[in-house]
């Protein structure tokens, strides 16, 4: 039987190749969504968590127990949910069940106490200070001692305790090693005055080391002692020493953090959170990485939805490759089948054969399908846009039990699939068979009209979706992803646009055919019967070609315009390549006390500036002071707006350094500029102002602007000399928080003003210096560090695109449309080289007949290309407009779930010419070839052969 | 009495492993005007190899072949094409209908390759009527019979009237009533309408009907007989 099977196989090795290559993608590509699902959620919640630690400055995994100890809140809270502090380490451990990567107990007094140092000072004020007594655990192990000599286990026998403190304490306090300080107030358990020596000044051994939960150095009032002696001088089981707080520090490695303890680890924070407050007020709970886990749960959910949406078509695609290569092959062992059934084999006998035989390729595929899966993942970590890949540190990627879950799903799926056709063979005979052979309907779906059922459908999702594109806005906005319904609807689109199609092509070609039906060349003739006549051996191929190409250039269209429209809407929004504000002099901190009657900011020299454009010539296209100013009123006759954004430029410098991209508004930038630089107290103004205070060209309003302090800095009278809809760096709507704490839209409106005429009104304030930089700008940040340029603020446009890039959200949509769109290619290219190849293999005895006639070799070749053109090209040419379509029609709302809240340009479908190019010619070299090989197929075939004339 | 066709010494070999072989070994036939010729012979013995090559779809290795006048071993591709489309007509063993074309599309299509100058309706028609199938002229091949779709190959066969029919083995699928049927046909036309027919067959049944019977041995001519009375198809017992 197994043997029986694999000749049956081997016979046909081209095709079972085909569905060998089809079976091994679908488990590929299916067993690759957890696991790159996974991976990339796990590098973005490592980086998520990169991020908390250069925020804050601390380790982002920490379970932190907080214990604040005094005499009064043991006796209130007595006994504790803890067995006593000494167990709270251990029991957190076991709580959480990982093993932390550090355990540390601070303790130390709550509050600074007075102190003086025993030994005579100038002034009385200059020997007193303050200090915070305290304790780390493993602190031996963590520092070395700089100067004099660690601290001892015991308080001498004079009862002086031993202490070191680090180098800032040290210099702050000019103490000198072996000095005596004396506790003013503070006394231990026993009531004893406390005194304490300086033995040792130490210096952090790896100030990177998890160990050090808070910076070596911001221990400034801290005097550490040994723990044993801490705990012995300042608590007991009944008293305490003052207030104390001890502070137990789980850390975890946060880089070794798995997505899947992300849950178990909010859990346990919660039910530490939640028993510690329900039983007992002593200790308190706190995590570090709460934040940071729950909105990396928010985006995995949107994560991995997309992941799926973008997944969905493409596993159809190869569902329905595989099934249309069996049904191939089942329809050229239609005969065998016939035969064996009429000879008594049982139909279960004959589904058995073809089952086993799916699970012999079964078993293949997913023996290559799941390392395929695997390699996948990487190629899609390292996309960086549609069809472009880049070397990125690799992703971690692994096999995880879902993914083999999702692999043999995928396979056991193929197995059916592969089978599934034999079912429609396996129940006639052979003379049923022939008899069947002559009936000839159009197919159920066709009598039906499912097809114009299915389009009908598609299209009221789009119209569904187009008339509540703003509730689909909210919805984003409020973190939904990407509707699985409106991209279903695009799918169903293109599916029922490519079943119409069947319909039109024997309707066309007969059209034709009859039109010239006197005229045709035996060629044409012939061709078009078969077109016309045979349309339903060519109705699966057709609808693949269709689909495939319409899938192809809407896929690369989505891509396109989500890659383009994010960036365009960066450099937008940021208005220029790299925007630096340097940190200004400034005298708002006693200003701002009262301290100062007049504030004063002291520009920095500009100079600088000038000479690095001057020796960067070519990289620095243009540069300008440009002032942003955002404490500003503006007045009209109707009202006064608040919050307003007021710019203040050069004209002509500012022409040449912001961004503006080409097309939106009808207007060139430039001439609003220009009005601006002849009218001395001109103002260009965003349109929604213009509209809001029914304002035109020529009339006047007020600006009001305001210090950091909130007062009023002075009142100016602008003319208004150019409306505009857009502005390099302004954004038309800001979100508000409203009162039942969800986000709504407000309008918020721009005047662009000369610098020049503003600095005549008011005092200089620190302005921003744009620059537009062509290609790299690692140069600057050289030039920021070689000059000390203190930098109150940088936007690198560059690194913001780059990050766009990272950001698995983006990179998962651009790697998932990558490989469909590669995988589609791939599919029409083996679907129709088979259907092609398999069709004319079946047609040799007609061949040879037409050969017999008379008919030479040219003309049988113009007949096929005749059949090509009706068969191929014009589903391909079909199959691009609907595509060009279906992007037309549902790209706009699919990249709505990529917009952020604030979209001030208009979003704009993109398509690319090389995409464009790339399906073009793939699918150009894909005729030739097969034209091609059709030839030297055709040449191959001898008339006396074919027609097996004799038996020679 | 005229040729329609002659060879002189006409030889055909075929490379294979380790030389060549010799499927022709030099064959003088003639072939007399409206006669209707039966090749025999076993397998392999060659028939088809010189049928090939006097039915203008193989050029021979060496020789002559002189059909209606004309030397065809000369010919290129082009011209045994031409020579195939005007002036021969082909019947096959197995059923060689175009199946995407009804009975009249099929008789009429070797009408449109001939480039006929007539009319075509008539002359398809005709034929059909010829063969006995004027009334299935719409009918699809695989709405015939096995025998009915070989009487409408013979309908195209000889549809732009060619000087001369091959057929080859045209019973050898069929059962008897319809190869009675078939070979009524064939022998009418060659009576009636003096078209010159040559066939190959196994069935030495067959052979009693033929002006001349020739037996291929080994690439050679074994044996040649003129058979001065022909028997009618209703004279023989199958």
């Amino acid at each position: 039987m197994l043997r029986f099977i694999l000749r049956k196989l081997l016979n046909k090795k081209w095709l079972i190749l085909c569905i060998l290559i089809g079976n091994v993608l679908l488990v590929g590509i299916a067993c690759c969504n957890p696991m790159y699902t996974r991976a990339a959620l796990q590098k973005m919640l490592t980086r998520n968590l990169d991020a908390a630690l250069q925020a804050n400055n601390r380790y982002p995994c920490m379970e932190i127990i907080t214990a604040k100890l005094s005499d009064t809140r043991l006796s209130k809270y007595g006994s504790s949910y803890f067995e006593n502090y000494h167990s709270v380490p251990e029991a957190v451990k076991k709580l959480y069940g990982m093993e932390p990567m550090d355990i540390v107990t601070l303790y130390a007094t709550s509050n600074a106490q007075d102190a003086k140092f025993e030994t005579q000072r100038a002034t009385e004020e200059s020997s007193s200070f303050e200090l915070k007594l305290a304790a780390l655990s493993n602190l031996e192990n963590n520092i070395e001692i700089i100067s004099g000599k660690m601290y001892s286990d015991q308080p001498d026998s004079e009862g002086v305790i031993d202490v070191i403190v680090n180098e800032t304490v040290y210099l702050s306090k000019d103490m000198v090693v072996g000095e005596i300080v004396q506790m003013k107030n503070y006394t231990n358990v026993k009531d004893e005055k406390v005194r304490i020596r300086i033995v040792g000044v130490f210096r952090a051994k790896d100030t990177q080391s998890s160990y050090w939960v808070k910076e070596p150095l911001r221990y400034d009032k801290e005097f550490f002692m040994a723990p044993a002696i801490f705990e012995e001088q300042f608590m007991s089981d009944t008293k305490i020493s003052g207030n104390i707080t001890v502070s137990w520090y789980t850390q975890f490695d946060y880089a070794d953090i798995d997505i899947d303890q992300v849950d178990k680890m909010l859990e346990v924070h919660e039910k530490l959170n939640g028993d510690i407050v329900g039983t007992d007020q002593l200790y308190i709970p706190q995590s570090t990485y709460q934040k940071v886990f729950l909105e990396f749960k928010d985006s995995s959910g949107r994560i991995s939805t997309t992941m799926w949406i973008l997944q969905v078509p493409i596993l159809v695609l190869l569902a329905v490759f595989v099934f249309m290569v069996s049904n191939q092959v089942i329809s050229i062992e239609a005969g065998e089948i016939a035969m064996l059934k009429s000879r008594g084999v049982s139909r279960m006998q004959l589904i058995g054969t073809y089952f086993i035989q799916s699970v012999i390729l079964a078993v293949i595929a997913l023996i290559f399908g799941i390392p395929l899966g695997y390699v996948l993942c990487h190629v899609f970590g390292s996309t960086n846009a549609f069809l472009e890949f880049v070397g990125r540190h690799a992703l971690q990627v692994r096999i995880t039990g879902t993914a083999l879950v999702y692999a043999f799903t995928a396979a056991f799926a193929g197995i059916l699939i592969m089978t599934l056709p034999v079912l429609k063979f396996a129940r006639y005979s052979i003379v049923e068979q022939k008899a069947n052979k002559r009936k000839s309907k159009n197919p159920m779906w066709q009598r039906m009209f499912l097809d114009f059922a299915l389009l009908a459908i598609a299209s009221y999702g789009f119209y569904n979706f187009n008339s509540q594109k703003d509730s689909l806005i909210q919805k984003v906005a409020d973190g939904a992803a990407l509707d699985p319904m409106l991209f279903l609807s695009a799918s169903l689109f293109i599916l029922s646009c490519a079943i119409c199609f069947l319909r039109v092509i024997p309707m066309l070609s007969y059209l034709i055919f009859m039109i010239g039906r006197k005229l045709w060349r035996p060629a044409f003739y012939a061709s078009f019967l078969q077109i016309t006549r045979d349309s339903r051996k060519q109705s699966f191929i057709t609808v693949f070609l269709v689909l495939t190409i319409a899938l192809g250039i809407f896929n690369a269209n989505i891509a396109r315009t989500v890659n383009e429209n994010e960036e365009i809407r960066t450099k937008y929004d940021n208005g220029t390549t790299v925007i630096l504000e340097e940190k200004w002099l400034n005298n708002e901190d006693s200003y701002g006390k009262g301290r100062a009657d007049k504030l004063f900011y002291s520009e920095p020299d500009y100079n600088k500036y000038a000479e690095l454009r001057d020796s960067n010539k070519d990289k620095i296209a243009g540069m300008t002071r440009v002032l942003v100013d955002k404490n500003v009123s503006f007045s009209t006759g109707i009202g006064t707006y608040n919050s307003c954004l007021l710019m203040a430029i050069h004209t002509k410098e500012f022409g040449n350094t912001a961004w503006m991209p080409e097309g939106y508004s009808a207007d060139h930038w430039y001439n609003a500029l220009n009005a601006l630089a002849v009218q001395p107290d001109g103002a260009i103004i965003s349109s929604n102002f213009a509209l809001a205070n029914e304002l035109a060209v020529g009339d006047t309003f007020s600006i009001n602007r305001f210090n950091f302090m909130g007062e009023n800095t002075g009142r100016m009278s602008l003319t208004v000399s150019a409306i505009v809809d857009y502005w390099p760096g302004y954004e038309n709507k800001t979100t508000v928080k409203t009162d039942d704490g969800k986000e709504s839209l407000e309008e918020r409106f721009l005047v662009v003003t000369s610098l020049e005429n503003l600095s005549r009104e008011y005092e200089a304030v620190p302005y921003q210096v744009w620059m537009n930089i062509k290609g790299d700008s690692g140069f600057l940040y050289d030039w920021i560090e070689e000059n000390k340029v203190r930098l109150a603020s940088m936007t690198d446009t560059v690194a913001d695109l780059q990050g766009i890039k990272n950001d698995p959200y983006f990179q998962i949509t651009n790697g998932m449309l990558t490989i469909t769109f590669i995988v589609v290619i791939l599919l029409c290219a083996i679907g129709f080289l088979i259907y092609w190849i398999t069709s004319i293999r079946s047609r040799e005895l007609i061949f040879g007949i037409y050969r017999a006639m008379g008919m030479s070799m040219r003309e049988l070749i113009t007949m096929l290309i005749n059949e090509h053109m009706f068969g191929s090209v014009l589903p391909i040419v079909f199959g691009a407009a609907v595509g060009i379509l279906a992007s037309k029609m549902f790209v706009p709302l699919i990249e709505i779930a990529y917009s952020p809240t604030v979209q001030t340009l208009p979003v704009r479908t993109f398509s690319s010419d090389a995409d464009m190019i790339r399906i073009g010619v793939v699918v150009a070299a894909m005729l030739i070839f097969c034209i091609t090989a059709i030839s030297v197929l055709l040449s191959k075939i001898k008339i006396n052969q074919a027609l097996k004339l004799g038996e020679d | 009495m005229s040729e329609i066709l002659k060879t002189e010494n006409v030889k055909r070999s075929f490379p294979v492993a380790g030389g060549t072989f010799w499927a022709l070994k030099g064959i003088d036939i003639t072939v007399p005007e409206s006669s209707l010729t039966i090749l025999k012979g076993r397998s392999g013995s060659g028939k088809t190899t010189l049928l090939n090559i006097m039915g203008a779809l193989d050029p021979p290795t060496s020789g002559k072949v002189v059909f209606d006048g004309e030397d065809i071993s000369k010919a290129g591709d082009g011209g045994r094409e031409k020579i195939r489309r005007k002036k021969i007509g082909y019947i096959f063993q197995s059923v060689a209908l175009i199946p995407v074309m009804s009975a009249y599309e099929n008789v009429e299509y070797a009408l449109r390759l001939a480039n006929y100058k007539g009319n075509y309706k008539e002359r398809v028609m005709e034929c059909l009527k010829m063969v006995g199938l004027s009334k299935r002229a719409s009918h699809m091949p695989q709405e015939l019979s096995g025998g009915e779709q070989q009487r409408v190959a013979i309908a195209r066969a000889i549809a732009h009237k060619p000087k001369i029919i091959f057929a080859d083995e045209p019973t050898g699928a069929l059962d008897v009533e319809m190869s009675i049927q078939v070979m009524k046909v064939l022998k009418r036309l060659n009576a009636e309408q003096r078209t010159n027919v040559i066939i190959i067959t196994h069935n030495p049944v067959i052979a009693e009907m033929a002006h001349k019977v020739i037996t291929i041995k080994n690439g050679m001519i074994a044996e040649e007989r003129i058979n001065e009375n022909p028997k009618s198809v209703e004279m023989i017992e199958w």
